[in-house]
Protein backbone atom coordinates (compact mmCIF):
# COMPACT_ATOMS: atom_id res chain seq x y z
CA UNK A 1 0.00 0.00 0.00
CA UNK A 2 2.78 2.41 0.98
CA UNK A 3 4.74 1.33 -2.09
CA UNK A 4 1.75 2.10 -4.28
CA UNK A 5 1.31 5.58 -2.75
CA UNK A 6 4.98 6.42 -3.24
CA UNK A 7 5.01 5.13 -6.82
CA UNK A 8 1.89 7.10 -7.73
CA UNK A 9 3.51 10.16 -6.20
CA UNK A 10 6.67 9.61 -8.26
CA UNK A 11 4.60 9.27 -11.44
CA UNK A 12 2.72 12.55 -10.93
CA UNK A 13 5.84 14.48 -9.98
CA UNK A 14 7.70 13.11 -13.01
CA UNK A 15 4.87 14.51 -15.17
CA UNK A 16 5.15 17.88 -13.41
CA UNK A 17 8.92 17.98 -14.01
CA UNK A 18 8.60 17.15 -17.70
CA UNK A 19 5.83 19.73 -18.14
CA UNK A 20 7.96 22.49 -16.65
CA UNK A 21 11.09 21.32 -18.48
CA UNK A 22 9.15 21.82 -21.71
CA UNK A 23 8.02 25.25 -20.50
CA UNK A 24 11.71 26.12 -19.99
CA UNK A 25 12.51 24.77 -23.51
CA UNK A 26 14.86 22.07 -22.18
CA UNK A 27 16.51 19.97 -24.92
CA UNK A 28 14.66 16.75 -25.78
CA UNK A 29 17.54 14.53 -24.65
CA UNK A 30 17.24 15.90 -21.08
CA UNK A 31 13.52 15.26 -20.54
CA UNK A 32 14.07 11.73 -19.23
CA UNK A 33 16.62 12.99 -16.71
CA UNK A 34 14.23 15.72 -15.53
CA UNK A 35 11.49 13.12 -15.02
CA UNK A 36 13.77 10.84 -12.98
CA UNK A 37 15.16 13.66 -10.82
CA UNK A 38 11.71 15.14 -10.13
CA UNK A 39 10.00 11.80 -9.51
CA UNK A 40 12.74 10.57 -7.22
CA UNK A 41 12.96 13.73 -5.14
CA UNK A 42 9.26 14.08 -4.44
CA UNK A 43 8.81 10.35 -3.79
CA UNK A 44 11.56 10.48 -1.15
CA UNK A 45 9.83 13.43 0.49
CA UNK A 46 6.47 11.62 0.47
CA UNK A 47 8.07 8.51 1.97
CA UNK A 48 9.75 10.46 4.77
CA UNK A 49 6.60 12.47 5.56
CA UNK A 50 4.60 9.24 5.88
CA UNK A 51 7.03 8.23 8.62
CA UNK A 52 6.38 11.46 10.49
CA UNK A 53 9.30 13.63 9.44
CA UNK A 54 8.72 17.41 9.32
CA UNK A 55 8.00 18.65 5.79
CA UNK A 56 10.95 21.07 5.81
CA UNK A 57 13.55 18.38 6.63
CA UNK A 58 11.95 15.93 4.21
CA UNK A 59 12.05 18.59 1.49
CA UNK A 60 15.73 19.18 2.14
CA UNK A 61 16.54 15.47 1.84
CA UNK A 62 14.43 15.08 -1.30
CA UNK A 63 16.11 18.11 -2.84
CA UNK A 64 19.53 16.65 -2.03
CA UNK A 65 18.55 13.57 -4.04
CA UNK A 66 17.53 15.83 -6.94
CA UNK A 67 20.88 17.61 -6.72
CA UNK A 68 22.80 14.34 -6.97
CA UNK A 69 20.67 13.07 -9.87
CA UNK A 70 21.24 16.39 -11.63
CA UNK A 71 25.01 16.00 -11.28
CA UNK A 72 24.85 12.46 -12.63
CA UNK A 73 22.72 13.42 -15.63
CA UNK A 74 24.78 16.54 -16.34
CA UNK A 75 27.87 14.34 -16.73
CA UNK A 76 26.04 11.72 -18.74
CA UNK A 77 24.50 14.14 -21.24
CA UNK A 78 27.29 16.79 -21.05
CA UNK A 79 24.88 19.62 -20.33
CA UNK A 80 24.41 22.16 -17.48
CA UNK A 81 23.13 20.51 -14.29
CA UNK A 82 20.70 23.38 -13.58
CA UNK A 83 18.41 22.04 -16.33
CA UNK A 84 17.72 18.94 -14.25
CA UNK A 85 17.75 20.51 -10.80
CA UNK A 86 15.37 23.39 -11.59
CA UNK A 87 12.87 21.21 -13.47
CA UNK A 88 13.16 18.55 -10.78
CA UNK A 89 12.44 20.83 -7.82
CA UNK A 90 9.20 22.27 -9.24
CA UNK A 91 6.94 19.47 -7.83
CA UNK A 92 8.08 20.35 -4.30
CA UNK A 93 7.21 24.06 -4.35
CA UNK A 94 4.80 24.84 -1.49
CA UNK A 95 2.01 26.16 -3.73
CA UNK A 96 -0.98 25.32 -1.55
CA UNK A 97 0.63 26.66 1.64
CA UNK A 98 1.56 29.96 -0.01
CA UNK A 99 -1.92 30.25 -1.52
CA UNK A 100 -3.58 29.73 1.86
CA UNK A 101 -1.25 32.21 3.56
CA UNK A 102 -2.01 34.95 1.05
CA UNK A 103 -5.72 34.24 1.36
CA UNK A 104 -5.57 34.68 5.15
CA UNK A 105 -3.45 37.80 4.80
CA UNK A 106 -5.96 39.47 2.47
CA UNK A 107 -8.90 38.40 4.64
CA UNK A 108 -7.33 40.34 7.50
CA UNK A 109 -8.48 43.57 5.83
CA UNK A 110 -12.08 42.99 6.86
CA UNK A 111 -11.94 41.05 10.09
CA UNK A 112 -12.83 41.72 13.71
CA UNK A 113 -10.13 41.52 16.42
CA UNK A 114 -11.42 38.04 17.33
CA UNK A 115 -11.32 36.49 13.85
CA UNK A 116 -8.29 38.60 12.94
CA UNK A 117 -5.93 37.02 15.46
CA UNK A 118 -6.65 33.58 14.03
CA UNK A 119 -6.15 34.84 10.47
CA UNK A 120 -2.89 36.56 11.43
CA UNK A 121 -1.72 33.33 13.01
CA UNK A 122 -2.59 31.29 9.92
CA UNK A 123 -0.96 33.81 7.57
CA UNK A 124 2.29 34.02 9.52
CA UNK A 125 2.59 30.25 9.93
CA UNK A 126 1.94 29.80 6.21
CA UNK A 127 4.45 32.44 5.14
CA UNK A 128 7.17 31.16 7.48
CA UNK A 129 6.56 27.61 6.33
CA UNK A 130 6.69 28.66 2.65
CA UNK A 131 9.97 30.47 3.23
CA UNK A 132 11.52 27.54 5.09
CA UNK A 133 10.48 25.01 2.45
CA UNK A 134 11.81 27.21 -0.35
CA UNK A 135 15.12 27.61 1.48
CA UNK A 136 15.39 23.87 2.13
CA UNK A 137 14.63 23.25 -1.53
CA UNK A 138 17.25 25.61 -2.97
CA UNK A 139 19.91 24.58 -0.44
CA UNK A 140 19.25 20.91 -1.16
CA UNK A 141 19.72 21.22 -4.90
CA UNK A 142 22.73 23.57 -4.59
CA UNK A 143 24.83 21.70 -2.05
CA UNK A 144 25.73 18.69 -4.26
CA UNK A 145 26.76 21.04 -7.03
CA UNK A 146 28.82 23.35 -4.84
CA UNK A 147 30.57 20.44 -3.11
CA UNK A 148 31.14 17.96 -5.92
CA UNK A 149 31.32 20.03 -9.09
CA UNK A 150 34.25 22.24 -8.19
CA UNK A 151 36.31 23.19 -11.17
CA UNK A 152 39.63 24.91 -11.12
CA UNK A 153 38.72 28.61 -11.00
CA UNK A 154 39.62 30.15 -14.33
CA UNK A 155 38.80 33.75 -13.59
CA UNK B 1 53.43 25.14 -9.23
CA UNK B 2 55.51 26.91 -11.83
CA UNK B 3 55.89 30.58 -11.04
CA UNK B 4 56.69 32.76 -14.09
CA UNK B 5 59.93 34.66 -13.58
CA UNK B 6 59.56 37.46 -16.11
CA UNK B 7 56.62 39.08 -17.91
CA UNK B 8 57.92 37.62 -21.18
CA UNK B 9 57.50 34.12 -19.87
CA UNK B 10 53.80 34.76 -19.15
CA UNK B 11 53.11 35.70 -22.75
CA UNK B 12 53.33 32.26 -24.26
CA UNK B 13 50.64 32.94 -26.85
CA UNK B 14 51.55 35.00 -29.91
CA UNK B 15 49.89 38.44 -29.78
CA UNK B 16 46.73 38.60 -31.90
CA UNK B 17 46.35 41.01 -34.82
CA UNK B 18 43.95 43.92 -34.21
CA UNK B 19 40.91 42.65 -36.10
CA UNK B 20 41.28 39.19 -34.57
CA UNK B 21 41.37 40.65 -31.06
CA UNK B 22 38.20 42.63 -31.82
CA UNK B 23 36.58 39.47 -33.12
CA UNK B 24 37.49 37.45 -30.04
CA UNK B 25 35.89 39.91 -27.63
CA UNK B 26 32.82 40.21 -29.83
CA UNK B 27 32.29 36.44 -30.04
CA UNK B 28 32.96 35.60 -26.40
CA UNK B 29 30.63 38.36 -25.19
CA UNK B 30 27.95 37.29 -27.65
CA UNK B 31 28.01 33.81 -26.08
CA UNK B 32 27.89 35.36 -22.61
CA UNK B 33 24.98 37.59 -23.55
CA UNK B 34 22.95 34.61 -24.78
CA UNK B 35 23.67 32.69 -21.57
CA UNK B 36 22.70 35.60 -19.31
CA UNK B 37 19.50 36.26 -21.28
CA UNK B 38 18.24 32.71 -21.24
CA UNK B 39 18.69 31.79 -17.59
CA UNK B 40 22.28 30.73 -16.80
CA UNK B 41 23.80 31.47 -13.40
CA UNK B 42 26.48 34.16 -13.24
CA UNK B 43 29.41 31.81 -12.57
CA UNK B 44 28.60 29.89 -15.74
CA UNK B 45 28.41 33.10 -17.81
CA UNK B 46 31.75 34.32 -16.51
CA UNK B 47 33.48 30.97 -16.98
CA UNK B 48 32.16 30.53 -20.50
CA UNK B 49 33.26 33.99 -21.64
CA UNK B 50 36.70 33.40 -20.18
CA UNK B 51 37.01 29.93 -21.67
CA UNK B 52 35.98 31.02 -25.17
CA UNK B 53 38.19 34.13 -25.08
CA UNK B 54 41.34 32.34 -23.97
CA UNK B 55 40.73 29.38 -26.30
CA UNK B 56 40.44 31.76 -29.27
CA UNK B 57 43.89 33.17 -28.52
CA UNK B 58 43.70 35.87 -25.83
CA UNK B 59 46.02 35.88 -22.84
CA UNK B 60 43.48 36.98 -20.29
CA UNK B 61 39.98 38.41 -19.85
CA UNK B 62 38.56 40.55 -17.06
CA UNK B 63 34.79 40.21 -16.89
CA UNK B 64 32.13 42.02 -14.86
CA UNK B 65 28.61 40.65 -15.03
CA UNK B 66 25.75 42.96 -14.13
CA UNK B 67 22.03 42.25 -14.26
CA UNK B 68 21.72 44.68 -17.21
CA UNK B 69 24.84 43.82 -19.13
CA UNK B 70 28.38 42.52 -19.40
CA UNK B 71 31.63 44.51 -19.34
CA UNK B 72 34.78 42.72 -20.45
CA UNK B 73 38.37 43.43 -21.41
CA UNK B 74 40.50 41.07 -23.50
CA UNK B 75 44.25 41.24 -23.23
CA UNK B 76 46.67 39.94 -25.83
CA UNK B 77 50.31 40.92 -25.59
CA UNK B 78 50.39 44.68 -25.09
CA UNK B 79 47.05 45.24 -26.82
CA UNK B 80 43.66 45.22 -25.14
CA UNK B 81 40.03 45.76 -26.04
CA UNK B 82 37.13 46.68 -23.75
CA UNK B 83 33.49 46.30 -24.65
CA UNK B 84 30.10 46.79 -23.00
CA UNK B 85 27.27 44.54 -24.04
CA UNK B 86 23.73 45.33 -22.98
CA UNK B 87 21.51 42.40 -22.00
CA UNK B 88 17.76 42.44 -22.49
CA UNK B 89 15.87 39.98 -20.33
CA UNK B 90 14.01 37.61 -22.59
CA UNK B 91 13.11 34.63 -20.47
CA UNK B 92 14.26 31.05 -20.11
CA UNK B 93 15.53 28.73 -22.82
CA UNK B 94 17.54 25.75 -21.61
CA UNK B 95 18.20 24.52 -25.17
CA UNK B 96 20.32 27.60 -25.82
CA UNK B 97 22.33 27.00 -22.63
CA UNK B 98 22.96 23.43 -23.77
CA UNK B 99 24.06 24.51 -27.27
CA UNK B 100 26.45 27.21 -25.97
CA UNK B 101 27.92 24.70 -23.52
CA UNK B 102 28.66 22.31 -26.39
CA UNK B 103 30.08 25.12 -28.53
CA UNK B 104 32.44 26.27 -25.77
CA UNK B 105 33.81 22.73 -25.41
CA UNK B 106 34.35 22.53 -29.19
CA UNK B 107 36.28 25.81 -29.10
CA UNK B 108 38.45 24.65 -26.18
CA UNK B 109 39.26 21.40 -28.02
CA UNK B 110 40.35 23.50 -31.01
CA UNK B 111 37.61 22.11 -33.26
CA UNK B 112 36.04 25.51 -33.92
CA UNK B 113 37.90 28.63 -35.03
CA UNK B 114 36.44 32.14 -34.88
CA UNK B 115 34.66 31.86 -38.24
CA UNK B 116 32.92 28.61 -37.31
CA UNK B 117 32.14 30.09 -33.87
CA UNK B 118 30.47 33.09 -35.46
CA UNK B 119 28.34 30.87 -37.70
CA UNK B 120 27.35 28.67 -34.77
CA UNK B 121 26.43 31.65 -32.57
CA UNK B 122 24.32 33.10 -35.37
CA UNK B 123 22.54 29.75 -35.69
CA UNK B 124 21.96 29.50 -31.92
CA UNK B 125 20.59 33.08 -31.72
CA UNK B 126 18.11 32.37 -34.51
CA UNK B 127 17.15 28.98 -33.08
CA UNK B 128 13.79 29.98 -31.61
CA UNK B 129 11.74 27.57 -29.55
CA UNK B 130 12.44 23.85 -29.68
CA UNK B 131 8.84 22.88 -28.96
CA UNK B 132 5.65 23.64 -30.84
CA UNK B 133 3.55 26.15 -28.90
CA UNK B 134 0.63 23.74 -28.60
CA UNK B 135 2.90 21.09 -27.10
CA UNK B 136 3.94 23.69 -24.52
CA UNK B 137 0.31 24.63 -23.80
CA UNK B 138 -0.71 20.98 -23.35
CA UNK B 139 2.28 19.91 -21.29
CA UNK B 140 2.15 22.94 -18.97
CA UNK B 141 -1.55 22.25 -18.41
CA UNK B 142 -0.79 18.61 -17.69
CA UNK B 143 2.06 19.60 -15.37
CA UNK B 144 -0.15 21.89 -13.29
CA UNK B 145 -2.88 19.25 -13.23
CA UNK B 146 -0.37 16.70 -11.94
CA UNK B 147 0.65 19.24 -9.27
CA UNK B 148 -3.02 19.47 -8.32
CA UNK B 149 -3.01 15.69 -7.73
CA UNK B 150 0.18 15.99 -5.67
CA UNK B 151 -1.46 18.67 -3.51
CA UNK B 152 -4.36 16.31 -2.83
CA UNK B 153 -6.96 17.22 -5.46
CA UNK B 154 -9.41 14.66 -6.86
CA UNK B 155 -9.73 13.80 -10.55
CA UNK B 156 -12.39 16.45 -11.19
CA UNK B 157 -10.00 19.08 -9.82
CA UNK B 158 -7.33 17.51 -12.07
CA UNK B 159 -9.36 18.24 -15.20
CA UNK B 160 -10.38 21.72 -14.02
CA UNK B 161 -6.69 22.57 -13.49
CA UNK B 162 -5.77 21.09 -16.88
CA UNK B 163 -8.34 23.35 -18.53
CA UNK B 164 -7.46 26.48 -16.54
CA UNK B 165 -3.67 26.21 -16.83
CA UNK B 166 -3.70 25.41 -20.54
CA UNK B 167 -5.97 28.40 -21.18
CA UNK B 168 -3.77 30.67 -19.05
CA UNK B 169 -0.63 29.43 -20.82
CA UNK B 170 -2.21 30.20 -24.19
CA UNK B 171 -3.01 33.76 -23.08
CA UNK B 172 0.53 34.12 -21.71
CA UNK B 173 2.04 33.12 -25.07
CA UNK B 174 -0.22 35.56 -26.91
CA UNK B 175 0.84 38.42 -24.63
CA UNK B 176 4.49 37.38 -24.91
CA UNK B 177 4.22 37.57 -28.70
CA UNK B 178 2.95 41.14 -28.39
CA UNK B 179 5.90 42.12 -26.14
CA UNK B 180 3.82 43.25 -23.19
CA UNK B 181 5.48 44.28 -19.93
CA UNK B 182 6.54 41.29 -17.80
CA UNK B 183 4.50 42.27 -14.73
CA UNK B 184 1.35 42.82 -16.80
CA UNK B 185 1.78 39.36 -18.31
CA UNK B 186 2.15 37.77 -14.86
CA UNK B 187 -0.86 39.50 -13.31
CA UNK B 188 -3.11 38.85 -16.31
CA UNK B 189 -2.08 35.20 -16.61
CA UNK B 190 -2.71 34.55 -12.95
CA UNK B 191 -6.08 36.35 -13.18
CA UNK B 192 -7.13 34.28 -16.23
CA UNK B 193 -6.05 31.04 -14.54
CA UNK B 194 -8.17 31.90 -11.49
CA UNK B 195 -11.24 32.84 -13.56
CA UNK B 196 -11.04 29.58 -15.53
CA UNK B 197 -10.39 27.44 -12.44
CA UNK B 198 -13.31 29.02 -10.56
CA UNK B 199 -15.61 26.93 -12.79
CA UNK B 200 -15.05 24.16 -10.26
CA UNK B 201 -16.29 26.28 -7.34
CA UNK B 202 -19.18 27.98 -9.18
CA UNK B 203 -20.59 24.68 -10.51
CA UNK B 204 -19.71 22.84 -7.27
CA UNK B 205 -17.70 20.18 -9.12
CA UNK B 206 -15.98 17.53 -7.01
CA UNK B 207 -14.87 17.83 -3.41
CA UNK B 208 -11.62 19.80 -3.76
CA UNK B 209 -12.24 22.80 -6.05
CA UNK B 210 -9.97 25.05 -3.91
CA UNK B 211 -6.93 22.91 -4.70
CA UNK B 212 -7.64 23.40 -8.41
CA UNK B 213 -7.64 27.17 -7.80
CA UNK B 214 -4.26 27.03 -6.05
CA UNK B 215 -2.66 24.66 -8.57
CA UNK B 216 -3.79 26.53 -11.68
CA UNK B 217 -1.53 29.56 -11.05
CA UNK B 218 1.58 27.47 -10.45
CA UNK B 219 2.63 27.74 -14.11
CA UNK B 220 3.92 31.20 -13.18
CA UNK B 221 6.18 30.05 -10.35
CA UNK B 222 9.54 31.90 -10.67
CA UNK B 223 11.66 28.77 -10.27
CA UNK B 224 14.55 29.84 -12.49
CA UNK B 225 15.09 33.35 -11.01
CA UNK B 226 14.89 32.09 -7.41
CA UNK B 227 17.24 29.11 -7.84
CA UNK B 228 19.71 31.16 -9.89
CA UNK B 229 19.59 33.93 -7.30
CA UNK B 230 20.46 31.52 -4.49
CA UNK B 231 23.24 30.04 -6.60
CA UNK B 232 24.69 33.49 -7.42
CA UNK B 233 24.61 34.67 -3.81
CA UNK B 234 26.29 31.46 -2.63
CA UNK B 235 29.09 31.94 -5.13
CA UNK B 236 29.64 35.59 -4.25
CA UNK B 237 27.89 37.33 -7.16
CA UNK B 238 25.74 39.57 -4.99
CA UNK B 239 24.66 42.12 -7.59
CA UNK B 240 23.08 39.63 -9.98
CA UNK B 241 21.92 37.44 -7.09
CA UNK B 242 19.97 40.21 -5.39
CA UNK B 243 18.45 41.52 -8.61
CA UNK B 244 17.28 38.01 -9.49
CA UNK B 245 15.80 37.57 -6.02
CA UNK B 246 13.86 40.83 -6.42
CA UNK B 247 12.65 39.62 -9.81
CA UNK B 248 11.41 36.36 -8.25
CA UNK B 249 9.65 38.14 -5.38
CA UNK B 250 8.00 40.59 -7.81
CA UNK B 251 6.65 37.72 -9.92
CA UNK B 252 5.28 36.06 -6.77
CA UNK B 253 3.57 39.30 -5.75
CA UNK B 254 2.18 39.60 -9.29
CA UNK B 255 0.64 36.14 -8.97
CA UNK B 256 -0.94 37.17 -5.67
CA UNK B 257 -2.38 40.35 -7.20
CA UNK B 258 -4.02 38.34 -9.99
CA UNK B 259 -5.46 35.89 -7.47
CA UNK B 260 -6.91 38.65 -5.30
CA UNK B 261 -8.43 40.45 -8.30
CA UNK B 262 -10.18 37.31 -9.51
CA UNK B 263 -11.44 36.36 -6.06
CA UNK B 264 -12.88 39.78 -5.35
CA UNK B 265 -14.71 39.82 -8.69
CA UNK B 266 -16.12 36.34 -8.20
CA UNK B 267 -16.80 36.90 -4.48
CA UNK B 268 -15.30 33.51 -3.71
CA UNK B 269 -15.87 33.51 0.06
CA UNK B 270 -13.43 35.56 2.04
CA UNK B 271 -11.84 38.21 -0.13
Amino acid sequence: MLLFTVLEDALWSAIVSVGFAILFQAPRKTLFGCAVAGGFGHAIRKFLITFGMAIETATFLGALAIGFWALYFSRRYKTPSTIFSISGCIPMIPGLIAYGAIQSLINLTHSTPETGSLLLYEASVGLIRTGLILMALTLGILIPRLVFQREKPVV
Amino acid sequence: MHVPLSPHEVLQKPPLPHEELTDVIKLSMWAGQLLLQYGADTARVEETIHRIGTALGCDWLDIIILPEGIIATTVSGVEFRTKVRRVVRMGVNFSILDKINQLSHLIVQGKADRHLTREELRRISDMGNSYNRWVVVGMVGLGCAALCRLLGGDFIAFFVTLFASSGAMFIRQEMHKRHLNMMIIVVTTSFVAQMLASVGILLKLGTTPRIALAASVLLLVPGVPLVNSAQDIFQGFFTTGISRAINGVLITLGIAVGVVFASSILRLGGF
